[in-house]
């Protein structure tokens, strides 16, 4: 039992720099953040147990330190990353929670294809000139590197839901639609 | 030494079932056993790891603490797996850069969006991520309109914004 409530405390101690660190604007990526975090919370909530209270197992500590941080990771990437959970708070901001079609695809979707953009070109992934964008080296590079990675996982679509169902339309959920 | 590393029969188990997974994933992705949607393949793999799992649970006998432990390091591979199994999978970012490197001549943003959807309209893309909303229940689709539910959809937003402010993500 000690060795789970080190494991919560552990945890707790992660959230507790997590929730802090990311709201300073500079530093190392928002994932990297929570992977110091996590770690360091582990290692030292660990070493100071083991000073402090009486013998205790490390592998619960492991399971519950680690479920914690990676459930605590996956709430962060869901509100951080996910179109679709953008589009749902935007559908919540309107007054009659309703957006058409067209205005999802221009004012939302279409804005953060572009944010995407920018952020391969921050990574050096993506070069522009006249409007006009190719992968540089690095991005070739990172590109050849998870080509190989797909492969060995049998994964072979386009990155649309869609294309990997079978049988599946663009994802209405509604009979399948023609492109307009 | 106050820590004891050494884990006991079923977290051994639970250790070894964790990487399973990916053996699982990789069996499943090629040959015979292909299963062809990557979403259903990871609902196998993840099946077949905790059944390998559970099969060893008669013979290693846990107590509480063991059987939660190995409860929750298994969760937790099951979850990392799916983490990264959707960002090869689905991946936006991820995806963009492999149209781009496809291309392989200087494309638009227009034309790019085309390469990373393999010739469908922007729309196609917004369709295709709303089809998540669609299938949770949290919106609907009304003739040209997308409409939130009033009960889930509504909690589900909620919740997004409540860990948005948590978060500091603005």
């Amino acid at each position: 039992m000690i060795a789970l409530l080190v494991g919560l405390c552990c945890f707790v101690a992660h959230v507790a720099v997590t929730l802090v660190w990311l709201r300073v604007r500079r530093g190392p990526s928002p994932v990297a953040r929570h992977a110091v975090s996590a770690l360091s919370a582990h290692i030292l909530g660990v070493i100071a147990a083991a000073n402090l209270v009486g013998p205790f197992a490390y592998w619960p500590v492991a399971a519950v330190s680690g479920f914690g941080a990676v459930c605590w990771l996956f709430a962060f990437s869901a509100v951080y990353k996910s179109v679709s959970l953008r589009i749902l708070t935007q559908l919540n901001r309107t007054p009659e929670n309703t957006l058409t079609f067209e205005a999802i695809t221009q004012d939302y979707v279409r804005p953060e294809f572009e944010a995407r953009v920018a952020v391969l070109m921050k990574m050096n992934c993506a070069n522009e000139v006249d409007g006009c964008y190719t992968a540089t080296e690095t991005g070739n590079a990172t590109a050849r590197r998870i080509g190989v990675i797909q492969r060995a996982c049998g994964i072979d679509g386009s990155g649309l839901y869609s294309d990997s169902a079978s049988g599946a339309s663009y994802g209405t959920g509604e009979s399948p639609q023609p492109v307009p | 030494m106050t820590v004891d590393f050494m884990p006991s029969a079923a977290i051994a188990m639970s250790l070894v079932a964790c990487g399973l997974l990916p053996v699982f994933l990789v069996s499943l992705s090629h040959g015979v056993l292909k299963v062809s949607s990557p979403g259903r393949r990871f609902i196998l793999a993840t099946a077949l790891t905790w059944g390998a799992w559970l099969a060893t649970l008669p013979a290693t006998v846990p107590d509480a603490i063991d059987l939660v432990s190995s409860v929750l390091l298994l969760a937790t591979a099951t979850l990392a797996g799916f983490t990264l199994w959707t960002l090869v999978a689905w991946g936006f970012t991820v995806s963009m850069l492999l149209a781009l490197n496809r291309a392989d001549e200087p494309l638009t943003v227009e034309e790019w969006a085309l390469e990373y959807t393999r010739g469908k309209p922007m729309e196609a893309f917004a369709r295709d991520r709303l089809g998540v909303l669609f299938k949770l229940g949290l919106a609907e689709s009304r003739g040209g309109n997308v409409v939130m539910t009033p009960l889930r959809g509504r909690l589900f937003a909620k919740g997004a914004g409540a860990l948005r402010n948590l978060f500091g993500i603005h």
